[in-house]
């Protein structure tokens, strides 16, 4: 069984991350849009929040910052759903 | 997912365009051997990997396929600025140029476009590797094959980091090989596929 409260943080970290995703594509075409800079900022704070938490206690999502304990090729990978847990 | 970073993994700065330069070292982003199929091959391959350090590596080889891929392109952007018609007739450009300017375009030095029947992706875990250490020589070769017929330092530069690189890569997929083989039956290797026969747990 899989752990659900790290299914859960990564999920939110994925709604985060997409909320700024798609305001960066906006602000591309409009960079001076207060109301995007807003909506960005906060949920890219939210993001980096979600991240140093899931980072903490599940292991790197992205390059590791420093080498002890060397878990950045440890599954599961994201693409595999079910069978590894 | 993916993130970009707005900088190239070794810089690329080179003062002289040269069109007839950039239609050989085309060749390295859309031909046989080059960057794209590269990074494709990797980055597809790494789904049917049941070991998860092979994982790693295939991502990680991958994902520097894509850097390379970039300064492939930034390489050829800047061999083909500021030409004169007179310059791209005389060069040999004007094959390349009447479909595609000065735009980025993956084609082979031929002339014949990317396409991924230049690759595999076999779903077996040694027929994989194999390829992706064939895939590192043969790049290397391709590399030396354009140092051999360029010969501006800016150019050289930047291709030289590319060609070691390829023989890095070739180093990390010896040892992907090692680690897929310890993971599987010393007496027969061939004896079942472990990306697509679930006999083993791992």
């Amino acid at each position: 069984m899989m752990n659900n409260s790290r299914e859960r943080l990564l999920k939110q970290i994925q709604a985060y991350d997409f909320a700024v995703y798609d305001t960066l594509l906006y602000l591309d075409a409009y960079p001076s849009s207060k109301e995007a800079q807003c909506f960005y900022n906060k949920y890219k704070k939210l993001s980096m929040r979600a991240k140093q938490e899931y980072e903490q206690k599940y292991g790197p999502l992205t390059m590791p910052e420093e080498t002890a304990d060397w878990q950045w090729t440890d599954g599961p990978w994201p693409w595999q759903a079910d069978e590894r847990r | 997912m993916f993130l970009y970073e707005k900088k190239l993994q070794y810089p690329v700065k080179i003062k002289n365009p040269n069109p007839k330069y950039a239609q050989i070292i085309v060749s390295q982003l859309g031909g046989p051997d080059g960057e794209i199929g590269a990074s494709l091959r990797y980055l597809t391959q790494r789904f049917a990997m049941p070991y998860d350090k092979v994982v790693g590596i295939l991502t990680d080889v991958g994902t520097e396929e894509l850097n390379h891929v970039e300064m492939v392109s930034s390489i050829l952007y800047q061999l083909t600025r500021s030409l004169s018609p007179e310059e791209i007739k005389k060069s040999g450009f004007d094959t390349y140029f009447v479909d595609h300017t000065t735009g980025i375009y993956p084609v082979a030095a031929s002339g014949y476009p990317y396409t991924a029947a230049q690759f595999q992706s076999k779903g077996d875990v040694l027929a994989d590797l194999n390829e992706d250490l064939a895939a590192e020589q043969k790049a290397r070769v391709t590399y030396d094959n354009i140092l051999r017929l360029v010969d501006d330092p800016d150019v050289c530069d930047a291709i030289k980091f590319l060609r070691a690189r390829e023989v890095v890569h070739y180093q990390r997929f010896c040892d992907a090989l090692g680690i897929a083989q310890d993971h599987m039956d010393s007496k027969n290797f061939y004896g079942y596929n472990p990306a697509f026969d679930k006999v083993k747990k791992q």
